[in-house]
């Protein structure tokens, strides 16, 4: 049998190594104690030997450090590889490269589905919709056991084309693309007016000086006639707490809206001015609510300003500094928590709505069958509009 | 089962990597360079890092992006507690209570769907459709599905406290359980109708194949004319298990051949014994690995139809090697081809006839059989191969 004699190479192996570390151990001068080169050298040479498949030494590299870094368990802090930081820091703007195409997994794994195509970029440039979908990239077919390569492929950022095969419908004739990621401005604020008067407002993130457009926008709804707002921030995400401070400011008057604790202790309030709106307000939330948006959702519901409608956040109330290093690459790292004006810190607890609720199946197979989620199918966003 | 078999054993495991060892490795010329800039992160964490630092998660962090470095989601690091646990699920074997949940959607609660035979569950007198309200002192509800089985499982012979909610008598019960080892089935059978068969099989484990031999002799026995082996949603397993089920199913043939980094390739032969039993097999794209190598395998050899959706496509093959600290390298060493020489990975296998479930079906966990379109296909070409 083979899968006897092949338990005996490992057990061999293993032994081989355990005896041989016990002499290398007790000769080397302990001069680091962050990890032991005996084992990276066991497992480097376990790859060399078997692993099916090539090995780059750069990659290998990038990913201690993000190992390193990841044995942190913060969900915010992450090692920034140069591509990485690149990426981030031309986010930090309000931007990011890519061909302009948000996607979700299509209903039985066998094609993509296109959820949002951004104005003006290469994909809207192409003809592509949303609700078109993928089938192929580069070649690779789209099929579960593919993900990790597909996802490379959507999230390229170097200046390759990259190759689409796209459905207009279910079943119909293909259509090749070739898109190049280029940078594009990210998508910040969506708005529109539902049943006349309630003026509904999707946040995708918050970036510096965004509640100036945030202002604008509400403007334009009121001239329409909205009398009450939604501000939808489910699966949103900042890390610019300047910026929600200015946020909170528009809603919250003369109020300490959150604070936060830095490294040393050290506790900074944040205390709005005077309000600007007084209209009723629905916020928003779900699981992937997370960041200094959070601060901005419990402030609503701890001030009673508004009702919080939707699913608990991710309690990654956090604040967020890009920390290059010296070789072009960097760290993203959480330099402060943020705390609810009760002293309740956003990133040990999440942020429970006033009235939870949660979206059904339908609404999640709507989205991966046409790429878009009807109101009706919007259980959340129903509840919201049943509160004024 | 006959193996073209190529591993020389033990004493040449141990020779060939000690002279590895001896030799420079790889990777070390670049160890000056990682520990300036790990250096160099560790002081930006020490001055910037509002949280705490545990520094042995974040040594195994090293070891875990190290071999994730590699670039294949197969090939990872084990600590040493997710190897114990690793090696806990391979077996089938469980010290816990005895019960399979899931979460109702309806109205977020963890039910019991299985309630497995000879566990302290069963004994206690926990049926399937009781939902768990509290576990271990603690209400509970669908938010906490992922702590349950903390809760539950333990030592053996300790003592775990639950309250189900039966909605058939719109009753709470409490019960004091002690846990056992339990060993979970992955395989399941019962008689469709009349002559005709069904055996699921969830995953295999060490266990699977004495279960799934003890499911197909009883449904002969019952005179079953036909089966239905249902895969989907198998992720896969044991490699050597799966072969020695397709051996139960398969003449004197090639059941599958793996190819190693060296070319090495291995074939894995049937005996001339096994069961003439009419087949078709249920697959969809939650059928992986194993699963394709059972279902390749009597696709390949006219011995099934299959009835369902493209399988995963996952076409390689891992192996795991502990380390002499009880921590373990997973890593992918084979490619493996089903009998007609194709390697499936990022491909998969298409049914014979292909049956998506409707839309609708989908929002709710349990089909009914009569929903099961899937089913009902796999049923209806059977009874055709039947006559």
């Amino acid at each position: 049998m083979k899968h006897k004699h092949s338990l005996g190479v490992i057990t061999g192996v293993a032994l081989g190594i355990g005896m041989l570390s016990m002499t290398i151990g007790c000769s080397k001068s302990i001069t680091d104690h962050k990890y032991s080169k005996i084992k990276i050298n066991q497992l480097s040479k376990l790859l060399d030997k078997s692993f099916l498949g090539e090995i780059d030494k750069q990659t290998i590299e990038d990913s201690i450090y993000a190992g390193y870094v990841s044995g942190l368990e913060d969900p915010m802090t992450r090692y920034l590889n140069k591509e990485a930081l690149k990426a981030q820091q031309v986010l930090e703007q309000g931007k990011y490269i890519g061909t302009g195409i948000a996607f979700e997994w299509g209903l039985d794994g066998r094609y993509i589905i296109i959820t949002d195509v951004v104005p003006n970029s290469p994909a809207a440039r192409e003809g592509i919709k949303q609700g078109d979908r993928i089938t192929e990239i580069d070649g690779i077919k789209v099929i579960l056991s593919n993900e990790t390569e597909l996802l490379k492929k959507l999230t390229y950022t170097g200046d390759k084309e990259v190759s689409y095969s796209i459905e207009q419908n279910s079943g119909e004739q293909e259509r090749k693309v070739s898109l190049k990621s280029e940078v594009i401005a990210v998508k910040g604020i969506e708005y529109r007016l539902i049943n006349e008067d309630v003026g509904y407002i999707s946040i995708f993130s918050i970036k510096e000086n965004m509640t100036e457009e945030l202002k604008q926008d509400i403007e334009i709804l009121r001239k329409k006639g909205a009398k009450h707002f939604i501000i939808d921030i489910r699966s949103a995400y900042s890390n610019n707490i300047e910026e929600i401070y200015n946020t909170c400011n528009l809603f919250m008057g003369r109020q300490t809206v959150f604070k936060v604790k830095n490294k040393l202790g050290e506790i900074t309030s944040y205390e709005t001015k005077e309000a600007v709106y007084d209209e009723p307000l629905v916020v928003l939330i779900n699981g992937r609510t997370r960041g200094a948006l959070e601060a901005f959702a419990s402030a609503v519901s701890y001030l009673k300003r508004g009702v919080v409608i939707g699913e608990a956040s991710a309690g990654m109330g956090l604040v967020s500094e890009i920390i290059p290093l010296n070789d072009e690459t960097g760290l993203m790292v959480s330099t402060g928590v943020i705390y609810t004006p009760n002293d309740v810190s956003l990133k040990d607890s999440k942020v429970i709505p006033d009235v939870e609720i949660k979206n059904n199946a339908a609404g999640i197979i709507e989205l991966v069958t046409t790429g878009k989620v009807s109101d009706k199918n919007d259980l959340q966003l129903m509840e919201a509009l049943s509160h004024f | 089962m006959k193996k073209g078999g190529f591993f020389r054993g033990a004493a040449i495991g141990f020779l060939l990597s000690t002279i590895v060892l001896l030799t420079s490795t790889a990777f070390v010329d670049r160890y000056y360079y990682v520990d300036k800039k790990l250096l160099a992160i560790e002081s930006v964490i020490n001055n910037y890092f509002v949280g705490d630092m545990d520094r042995s998660k974040m040594q195994e962090g090293i070891y875990k992006g190290f071999v994730a470095g590699v670039g294949d989601i197969y090939t990872s690091y084990y600590t040493p507690e997710e190897y114990q646990s690793f090696k806990e699920k391979a077996s089938g074997v469980y010290a816990g209570i005895g019960v399979q949940m899931t979460i109702d959607t309806a109205d977020n609660t963890i039910v019991i769907t299985e309630v497995f035979p000879g566990s302290p569950a069963e004994k206690a007198g926990i049926l399937p459709k009781d939902k768990i309200i509290k576990a271990g002192g603690k209400s509970v509800s669908g938010d906490d599905f992922e702590l349950i089985p903390k809760i539950v499982k333990g030592a053996p012979n300790t003592k775990v406290s639950v309250t189900i909610y039966r909605p058939s008598e719109e009753k709470a019960y409490d019960f004091e359980l002690t846990r056992q080892n339990v060993t979970y089935p992955s395989v399941s059978h019962k008689i469709l109708e009349k002559d005709l068969a069904y055996i699921k099989i969830t995953q295999f484990e060490e266990a699977t194949y004495e279960q799934f031999k003890k499911a197909l002799t009883e449904v002969q026995n019952k005179k079953a004319k036909g089966l239905v082996l249902d895969l989907r949603n198998n992720p896969g397993g044991l490699l050597h298990i799966t072969e020695k089920i397709a051996d139960e199913l398969l003449p004197k043939v090639l059941i599958v051949s793996t190819r190693d980094k060296n070319g090495t390739v291995d074939e894995s032969f049937a005996d001339d014994k096994y069961s003439k039993i009419p087949i078709v097999v249920i697959v969809n794209g939650n059928s992986a690995s194993a699963s394709e190598v059972l279902s390749g395998a009597l696709k390949d050899h006219n011995r099934a139809k299959l009835v369902g959706e493209t399988t995963f496509g996952k076409g390689v093959v891992q192996s795991i090697v502990p380390l002499s600290d009880g921590s373990a390298l997973k890593l992918t060493t084979a490619k493996y081809f089903t009998p007609s020489g194709v390697c499936i990975q990022g491909i998969g296998i298409d049914p014979d006839y292909e049956v998506s479930l409707p839309t609708e079906t989908l929002t709710r966990g349990r089909l009914e059989e009569s929903e099961d379109t899937q089913l009902q296909k796999a049923i209806e070409v059977i009874r055709s191969e039947m006559k």
